[in-house]
Order: structure tokens, then C-alpha cells, then sequence
């Protein structure tokens, strides 16, 4: 009795880039799809340096049948949400990893198989993010720092 | 005499009541013709309202099918990202009823892969005296034109509202296309030459982003080599091993190179994985064959472009087929077991990716 592992996956990579000392939430998405004419059954884990920025909206779940392997039809899918907490403390540098889809075969046999692939993640931590001051600030500064001359003239009359 | 200060008082009061009183003589002489006339014989007064068609107005556009980060190729019914309707109506001035018809342009990348025109579908929603007329079922666009919401025509201040769908093709390239969209209102009813008839030209409102996309299948599996003697070497069992076959999809539309792992084999005791040889054989006449590997436990930390030369840059729809043989080595008896697996990344990639 054999049988099949199958899983399929869109996009194939991420890339994010971030400034260094904002934090930063990001929310991204993958396609998994079955291709394959029996429904699968699909685990997520994520790997690598950037596993600890990552939450998946959910880390298994099933497919439905698809049109076969060799098909041009259209795959069933899910999307997977992909979130990206990214604290601001971190510095300048580069984290990768894999967000892993795996469609392990639950019969039992001597060596059980599984067919597997993976999203690669590269998340870029940037230069210093530009602080932006407001114009208002600006504004408030330089009437401070003309009623401080006033004053100072004021009393020296 | 009167006083200098006296004088610039009185000259704007009697400015202001000079105004006045031609206001009123103006107003009074107006009232008094047509007292007269309604007290005098009916009049009838000829005039000719003309049918008119406003222009057209198109809201919510383009029409983005491109989610966040993109879509798969092999996928159906991808609505219009967002908002998911277009809108068109006429301007206020439209006194006509009038229908509305549209077409399109295949979607093109900059360097000549395209989506079939076909593969946008629209159903939509006519709003037209009150009521709200649905068109559920999915219509395909091409370059001709299609008319929207059927011969009953759109009363003036209406609306229809289009939802859009894109099907993406297995193997579609991984790209940005982009597609033109055309939108017609007419009208029978409106004066003849321009005006009974108003076009709407997007260039490049049709819009999606196709991301890379990896189909794996193995089948013959799991991998199984019978009851064995110690010291021996055996093949799998046939079609559970003997071969099996790792299947690129033909929705991929990436090369992809093809890698195996596995774990130590658990029972009553401990057998190191790499007592199990995996080849790159296409057929049992090919087998022993010099191009084979050891199991082994981790991935390389590097592209090697797949485990065997045939591994690396496979195309979609592809099958690749290996052979497994065991060396059993001097255990005690008993049933053992262990994971392999088989990952499938784009050609070039670092297989571990750590």
C-alpha cells in the first residue's frame, strides 16, 4: 500500500526590510496549495534566526483535493497569515529562516516520508530610521526663543 | 447749508433708497405683466427637451487582483483586491435611459509573458429604477464588447456595480502584468452623433502580481524493505522504494532543485541513517548505479543545485524517480522506523536557509 505527500506554496520568499529603532508589525501572507488529487494534511513551523519575529495565524490544517500534479486546473488553497513583530531595540543586521510546509504520510512503514517545502525569510534590520520633527515644534521653538530675548532686553530697559 | 458731516450721512441713505425704490418698481411692473397675462387668453409655449447622455463616470478603479503580496499561478477566482466592484454611472444631467458595455486587453509584462484577456471575469449588480438587478454568473471579457446588464437599460441617476475575477494559469511567470479596460454607455434615446454615446479609456487598470510558486508530490511511499536478515543489503520493496517518484507540479513556475534528509532508524535498537543509499537511477536496469548518496540526517548548508546532477533546476512537470537499498547491519530483531524527507526549493537556493 503506497501513498503521497504533496504540498505546494506562493510566494517562495520573503524579504522585508525595516529601520533600525522603530518597531515594527507587519503582516504577510502565503499560499498553500494541494495540487494533488487526494485532500493533505499540512504542518507549518518556521526555522532560523528570524523564527523568533514570527507568529503563523495557524500551523495546521487541511487541504482539499486538487486537479492532479500533471494538471493545468486551479489548486485549492489557504492563505497563511504571516506576522512580523519586530522590536526596536535590535541592531543593524541581517536574520533568515524558513517557513516550513510539510505533508507528512501517516501510514506507517519502515522509513515514513514526507514532502516538504519552504518559504526563505530574510529580514533586514536598517540603518537608523530619520526622526521627523514637527513643524510645529519648530514654530514653538522660535517663539521661546524670541520672548526669552524679549525678556532679557525688557529687564535690562 | 448743510454741514460736511451731515452730508456723508445723508448721501448713502439716500443711495440706499434710491435702490431701493427701483427694486421695487422693477419687481411691481414684472408682478403686473403677468397679472395681466393670466387674466388674458392662454398662450402655449412650443418647447423641445432633448434626450441627453452625461458623461460617464467610473469610480473604484484599477483593478488590482494582487494580494499584499502577490498571487499563485493555478489559482481561480481571485476577486479584485480592496474594493471589490467598479462603479459606472452617468453624470446628473443624464434624462435617458442608457446601457452600458465593456472590454479588455489581455494583461503583458515588460517582457512579453501575458495573461489571456479570457482569464477576467466580471458578474455584476445593475441599480436602475429602484431595484437592484444581480448578474451572478461569471461572464468572460475579451477585446469585443460586452454588454452589462441586459437589454432593459439603466434609468437616469443609476448605477451598475462590476465585480471583477482573475484566473491565474498553472506555470504562469512569475511578473507584474498590467491589462487596459474599456467601459461604453449609450443611449437610444439620447440626441444622435456624440452625444448619445460616452467612452472610458483606463490604460493599465487591469493589474496583478504573480509570486513564484513550488508544487512537490512523492508518491511510492512510505519506503519499506521488508523482513531482513542481519548483515545483508537489501532493495525496497517494489513501488515502496523500488522506485519511488517525486513529482514537480506543472502549477511551478520556478526551477527547483530536489534535496533528501532523513533520520536514524528507531527500534529495539539504533541504526545510523546512513546505512540507507538513495540513487538518482531513472530505472531498475540503472541500478547499482555510481550516483548515489547516504542518508543523512541534515541538509548541506549550501546549494549544491540538488543532491544529483538530474536534481538541480528541475522544470514543472517533471517526475524524479530514486531507488533505495539498505545495509542491515547486526541488530537485534524487531521493527524499526524513521522520517525522510523530500524538499523541493528554488534552484540555487541555501537548502537549509538557516
Amino acid at each position: 500500500m503506497s501513498t503521497v505527500n504533496a504540498v505546494g506554496i506562493s510566494p517562495t520568499e520573503l524579504k522585508i526590510n525595516v529601520e533600525k529603532g522603530k518597531e515594527t508589525e507587519l503582516l504577510k501572507y502565503v499560499q498553500v496549495l494541494n495540487s494533488d488529487i487526494n485532500p493533505v494534511h499540512i504542518t507549518a513551523t518556521v526555522t532560523g534566526s528570524v523564527a523568533q519575529f514570527i507568529t503563523l495565524e495557524k500551523t495546521e490544517f487541511d487541504l482539499p483535493a486538487g486537479p492532479g500534479m500533471h494538471s493545468d486546473l486551479a489548486s485549492p488553497y489557504q492563505y497563511v497569515k504571516v506576522i512580523f513583530n519586530i522590536p526596536r531595540e535590535l541592531p543593524q543586521t541581517k536574520y533568515s529562516g524558513e517557513i516550513l510546509f510539510t505533508e507528512k504520510t501517516t501510514k506507517s512503514g519502515m522509513l515514513t516520508t514526507a514532502a516538504q517545502t519552504g518559504v526563505a525569510v530574510e529580514l533586514t534590520i536598517g540603518k537608523m530610521a530619520n526622526a521627523v520633527f514637527p513643524m510645529y515644534m519648530n514654530i514653538l521653538l522660535i517663539i521661546l526663543f524670541l520672548s526669552l530675548i524679549f525678556s532679557i532686553f525688557y529687564k535690562r530697559k | 447749508m448743510v454741514s460736511k458731516e451731515k452730508r456723508t450721512i445723508l448721501f448713502p441713505l439716500i443711495l440706499f433708497s434710491v435702490i431701493i425704490f427701483t427694486i421695487f418698481v422693477v419687481f411691481h411692473s414684472m408682478t403686473s405683466v403677468i397679472g395681466q397675462s393670466e387674466r388674458g387668453e392662454n398662450t402655449t409655449v412650443n418647447i423641445t427637451i432633448r434626450g441627453y447622455l452625461d458623461n460617464i463616470i467610473v469610480k473604484e478603479f484599477p483593478v488590482n487582483f494582487t494580494v499584499d503580496i502577490g498571487l499563485a499561478p493555478g489559482t481561480d477566482n481571485n476577486p479584485k483586491w480592496g474594493i471589490p466592484y467598479l462603479n459606472i454611472s452617468t453624470g446628473k444631467n443624464t434624462n435617458v435611459k442608457w446601457n452600458v458595455s465593456m472590454n479588455a486587453s489581455s494583461m503583458t509584462d515588460s517582457i512579453g509573458h501575458f495573461i489571456p484577456v479570457k482569464e477576467i471575469k466580471v458578474n455584476y449588480s445593475c441599480f436602475t429604477d429602484g431595484s437592484q438587478i444581480d448578474f451572478p454568473d461569471l461572464t468572460e471579457l475579451s477585446y469585443n464588447l460586452q454588454s452589462l446588464c441586459g437589454d432593459i437599460g439603466l434609468t437616469p441617476d443609476s448605477y451598475a456595480l462590476i465585480y471583477f475575477y482573475l484566473d491565474v494559469p498553472a506555470g504562469q511567470y512569475n511578473s507584474t502584468y498590467y491589462g487596459d479596460l474599456w467601459f461604453h454607455v449609450n443611449s437610444s434615446e439620447a440626441m444622435t452623433g456624440e452625444g448619445n454615446n460616452r467612452s472610458w479609456y483606463g490604460p493599465n487598470n487591469t493589474t496583478v502580481t504573480i509570486k513564484k510558486r513550488i508544487d512537490i508530490k512523492w508518491t511510492l511511499t512510505p519506503i519499506n524493505f521488508g523482513i531482513v536478515n542481519p548483515g545483508t543489503k537489501v532493495n525496497a520493496t517494489k513501488n515502496q522504494g523500488w522506485p519511488t517518484n517525486v513529482t514537480i507540479g506543472s502549477a511551478t513556475n520556478v526551477p527547483v532543485d530536489l534535496y533528501i534528509n532523513g533520520t536514524d532508524l528507531n527500534g529495539p535498537e539504533f541504526i545510523d541513517s546512513q546505512n540507507i543509499t538513495y540513487s538518482n537511477a531513472t530505472s531498475e536496469n540503472e541500478w547499482p548505479f555510481i550516483h548515489s548518496h547516504l542518508l543523512n540526517n541534515t541538509l548541506p548548508s549550501f546549494s549544491t543545485k540538488g543532491d544529483f546532477t538530474n536534481w538541480g533546476s528541475i522544470p514543472n512537470n517533471t517526475d524524479v524517480f530514486s531507488y533505495w537499498e539498505m545495509n542491515v547491519p547486526n541488530v537485534a530483531g524487531g521493527d524499526y522506523s524513521a522520517n525522510v524527507i523530500a524538499k523541493a526549493i528554488e534552484a540555487g537556493g541555501d537548502p537549509t536557509n538557516g
